[in-house]
């Protein structure tokens, strides 16, 4: 694998559930146009109450009983279409109604009791402290006014759970859903869905899962971030050891432990960006991501200080290329460009030599120079070979091969480290998806990362001084 | 006769017999060492020769700053202002005058001597095996002369490193092993100088090897016939290595550990029953040594210019060690006297007379070496029965990196610009044969600043020359 295909890969590994659903959303518009069919919603009792129809427009109620509240459709405000049910296509509506908006559920008919005491259900599942309903009037376009119930769809620590299983796993940007009421219990903490949907159209919506710009500006954050740190670690050393200054910035070796630490801080970058954009929370970050990190960084810290901590072969390569003058790579560069500008003043001077020599005796001014140049080209050339031969051992070899290798070849404790960063980095990214929550890894995993970090940090030591 | 197939030749930089093994054996009056009398004056004052206790960075680098060692600095140290002379004896007198007002530096640096325990892996060496407390340097010149010495018998009348066209053209004794079917390489750390001979640049690429190559071909029991070792004389800061070349004010220690590196390498090789390892430097640097060099038979017709030195004297003694199963342990090992009774004593090209002998290589290849004595006469036990020393351990020595630092930036001394030059007119890969070797050209100094930059140039062009990528490749 070459550095640029592992560091393409890597992207498309941590970005590859934003890419499903912008894929999918691309393919649909926000509204009104056609969709893959939602996945089988958790089935919720149906009656044969007459829908609503494919437009959104409405028809007299028809209670299956007199006195029988049923819910006749659901939408997202006092006035407009609905948003359960099929649209004209005989597609399902993708609503804009998602975390943290309104739901307005029309009844057929006024209810009872109080708003309060009706509980809302998804998916057959209460959703817990929610806000009460309120008490909502609803223009349909048949200009027909109907009573509502309207919810608030917050999320809090008494419903965290059930947003998360709602939410998490979501193969697009919508998620169905089956709405139904019920009366709250005398002592107002359970309830059972009693009023259901007049049919299964009229009380079915797909919940947006994330806004289509929403997914846009969370893909414009993580992609400029992705290219910040990893697009410059193709021609800068973002992620490079820069052991000599003298070698080209794009030809230095790839360090194991800043790519370690620009791994984890991706990942968890990425994750906190999807999840803000998805569940609206800053307050994501788990203690356990925060102790990768932490194991991230401080293997890095502890990587240059041992580089540090010992005369290296890297400084003594530094110090004999300095003593031939070359300090940085522009000096490699200037070197260079000496010995260009000289064989271009040389090969001038021989097309005129001819001319120079004759009638002359001894050598010609024309011939000193040459004999000048060519010494001066000489020493240049010598110290570009010795820079040539001297810099072999700290020139990349490629990604995989530059983290996994010391100056001796492969060793166990970089490897081992690599695996282990590549493994708790899938669960990492797994887990996000599937509980929209960063994961919280328990001690033993984070001690087995840190044994493995402090494992490579230990056997840095006699590897800098091989 | 000792049966050995192999022959090791550690050379060192730049030290005086007196400064590393004067003290060996201090009580005894037999052994031509130092009796602390000995000094020198300039000006008022004496500076007799010192130690100091303990070994301490700023000890192990003396003499700082590196002394004068160009022939005519040469001749000072040895004649003092009275200047060369084949008539009169050197009086060894003028070796602090020239270390003030050449190197500017403190007078008594140059007089100052390591104890034993200073230097311990070589002295433990000598007391071993066998110590040669007359062996000199082939001629009173600076590395390249006398290293030349050691592998042609000559130096063609060159008398200062920068002053040679490379290649050097005079048959070597590598060519000779070559020639006879002997296998030789030479094993070194940066730049081979050895490398600027002309009859081995065809060979080159099949013969020299960096020096963990060494230690692999001794563990292997793989060594060659010959061997010659050739120290680190530039600093690597990409290595953490600092020169072990001795070479003042390069940290003796780090020759000690180089010294220990090739003992212990030999010592527990398969090899070892049937090898002689000899210690030796190229020249004395600069550091005082008591002893008058002696006249010497000149190598060839070839004199200097324009000082007119036709190489008939030898250098100043520098420390030799001889190392074989075959030499008794406390063995002071000296030249047999000739017929007439006097006594030519050992110099470079000593190495080449043994190899000759033991191989069977032929004919001399100078003058110099057909009067050098043999050193096989100290492989006199019967048996190779002397097995000294399991192993030898030096002190571990880790140069901080701000005084590698330090030395990186610091100019280069006379070895390591003229090397740096060499390399630089050095072809960009070695001659396939010896016809597409061209005329010796003399260096053109390209001026190299620093240490690091002459590094540089030394270590990027030689191995384009030997086709390796490289140090330790």
């Amino acid at each position: 694998m070459n550095k640029e295909s592992a560091q393409r890969s890597f992207g498309l590994f941590i970005l590859v559930w934003c890419v499903v659903a912008a894929i999918s959303q691309a393919a649909v518009p926000v509204t009104g146009q056609s969709a893959p069919p939602a996945a089988e919603s958790k089935s919720v009792a149906s009656t044969s109450a007459p829908a609503p129809s494919t437009d959104g427009a409405i028809s007299a109620p028809a209670p299956k009983e007199p006195g029988s509240v049923q819910i006749f459709g659901l939408v997202d405000g006092p006035s407009g279409p609905l948003i359960s049910g099929k649209d004209k296509a005989n597609h399902d509506i993708q609503s804009r109604v998602g975390l943290n908006g309104k739901l307005w559920v029309v009844l057929t008919q006024p209810l009872p009791l109080s708003p309060d005491k009706y509980a809302l259900f998804m998916n057959g599942t209460e959703v817990k402290g929610l806000e009460p309903a309120l008490d909502g009037s609803y223009q349909s376009e048949a200009r027909a006014t109907m009573h509502a119930l309207v919810f608030t769809l917050q999320r809090n620590k008494n419903n965290d759970s059930f947003w998360k299983d709602l939410l998490g796993s979501v193969a697009g940007m919508h998620v169905p859903v089956v709405v139904s009421l019920g009366e709250q219990s005398a002592d107002g903490k359970s309830a059972r869905p009693t009023i259901v949907g007049s049919g299964v159209a009229a009380s079915s919506f797909e919940l947006e899962v994330i806004g289509f710009w929403r997914l846009i500006f969370a893909l414009a954050v993580v992609v400029a971030v992705i290219s910040l740190v990893w697009g410059h670690a193709r021609t800068r050393t973002t992620l490079r050891n820069s052991y000599l200054p003298q070698i080209k910035p794009s030809q230095q070796t790839y360090s194991l432990a800043r790519w370690q630490m620009a791994f984890w801080f991706t990942l968890i970058f990425a994750a906190f960006v999807g999840l803000f954009v998805v569940l609206w929370d800053t307050n994501t970050i788990s203690s356990q991501a925060l102790a990768l990190m932490g194991i991230s960084s401080g293997t890095a810290l502890a990587a240059v200080a041992v580089d540090v901590m010992k005369d290296s072969p890297a400084d003594a390569a530094n110090r004999g290329l300095q003593a031939l003058g070359l300090k940085t790579y522009a000096d490699v560069l200037r070197v260079q460009q000496e010995i260009a500008d000289r064989k271009t003043e040389l090969a001038g001077l021989e097309t005129s030599e001819s001319d120079a020599r004759h009638g002359r005796h001894g050598r010609s001014p024309a011939e000193e120079r040459r004999k000048q140049l060519q010494i001066e080209i000489q020493d240049r050339d010598n110290i570009l070979r010795t820079y040539n031969a001297n810099i072999q051992p700290f020139l990349t070899q490629g990604w995989f091969k530059d983290i996994t290798t010391d100056i001796n070849g492969t060793t166990i404790h970089r490897l081992q480290a690599v695996c282990w960063t590549f493994t708790l980095g899938a669960v990492f990214v797994i887990t996000v998806y599937r509980t929209l929550a960063m994961p919280e890894f328990n001690g033993t995993l984070l001690t087995l990362m840190g044994i493995s970090s402090a494992g490579y940090v230990g056997f840095k030591y006699p590897e800098v001084n091989s | 006769m000792a049966d050995i197939e192999h022959v090791v030749v550690l050379m060192l930089e730049n030290r005086s017999f007196d400064s590393m093994l004067g003290r060996l054996y201090p009580d005894d009056p037999d052994y031509r060492g130092l009796t602390l009398n000995e000094y020198n004056t300039f000006g008022n004052s004496g500076f007799g020769v010192w130690n100091n206790t303990g070994m301490t960075p700023a000890t192990a680098c003396m003499p700082d700053p590196d002394p004068g060692e160009a022939f005519t600095d040469m001749n000072f140290q040895l004649f003092g202002t009275s200047g060369r002379s084949d008539d009169v004896p050197p009086t060894m007198c003028g070796f602090a005058e020239n270390y003030v007002t050449k190197a500017k530096g403190a007078a008594s640096a140059v007089m100052h001597y390591f104890t034993p325990e200073q230097v311990p892996m070589i002295s433990t060496l000598a007391k071993a095996f066998g110590v040669c407390d007359c062996w000199h340097a082939s001629a009173p010149c600076q590395t390249w002369p006398n290293r030349f010495f050691a592998h042609t018998g000559t130096s063609l009348g060159y008398v200062d490193n920068k002053t040679f066209p490379i290649p050097f053209r005079a048959p070597s004794i590598f060519g000779r092993l070559e020639d006879c079917g002997k296998d030789w390489r030479v094993y070194f750390h940066d730049m081979p100088q050895s490398m600027l001979l002309r009859d081995v640049w065809s060979l080159a690429t099949s013969h020299y090897r960096f020096f963990s190559q060494f230690l692999a071909d001794a563990s292997q029991g793989a060594l060659p016939s010959y061997s010659f070792i050739e120290p680190g004389y530039f600093i690597d800061l990409f290595d953490n290595f600092m020169p072990n070349d001795e070479h003042p004010p390069h940290n003796v220690v780090h020759g000690e550990k180089l010294i220990a590196d090739v003992y212990n390498a030999v010592r527990n090789s398969k090899c070892w029953k049937s090898t002689l390892l000899i210690i030796t430097y190229d020249e004395h640097g600069g550091c005082y040594d008591h002893v008058s060099p002696p006249p010497a038979v000149p190598p060839d017709d070839n004199v200097s210019e324009p000082d007119n030195f036709s190489f008939n004297a030898y250098g100043v003694r520098v420390p030799a060690v001889l190392v074989s199963p075959y030499i008794p342990p406390g063995s002071k090992i000296r030249p047999p006297p000739n017929t007439d009774g006097s006594v030519t004593p050992f110099d470079h090209t000593s190495i080449i007379r043994t190899l000759r002998e033991l191989f069977d290589l032929g004919d001399k290849l100078t003058a110099r070496d057909d009067a050098a004595p043999s050193l096989a006469g100290a492989l006199s036990l019967a048996a190779p029965n002397n097995d000294g020393p399991p192993s030898i351990n030096p002190s571990l020595v880790q140069a901080l990196p701000a005084v590698l630092s330090a030395r990186a930036a610091a100019a280069p001394n006379s070895m390591q610009e003229s090397l740096a030059n060499a390399a630089a007119n050095l072809p960009l890969s070695a001659p396939a044969s010896d016809d597409a070797i061209q005329a010796g050209v003399t260096p053109t100094s390209a001026g190299y600043p620093t240490v690091a930059l002459a590094a540089a140039s030394a270590t990027a062009r030689t191995n384009l020359f030997l086709g390796v990528s490289t140090k330790h490749s």
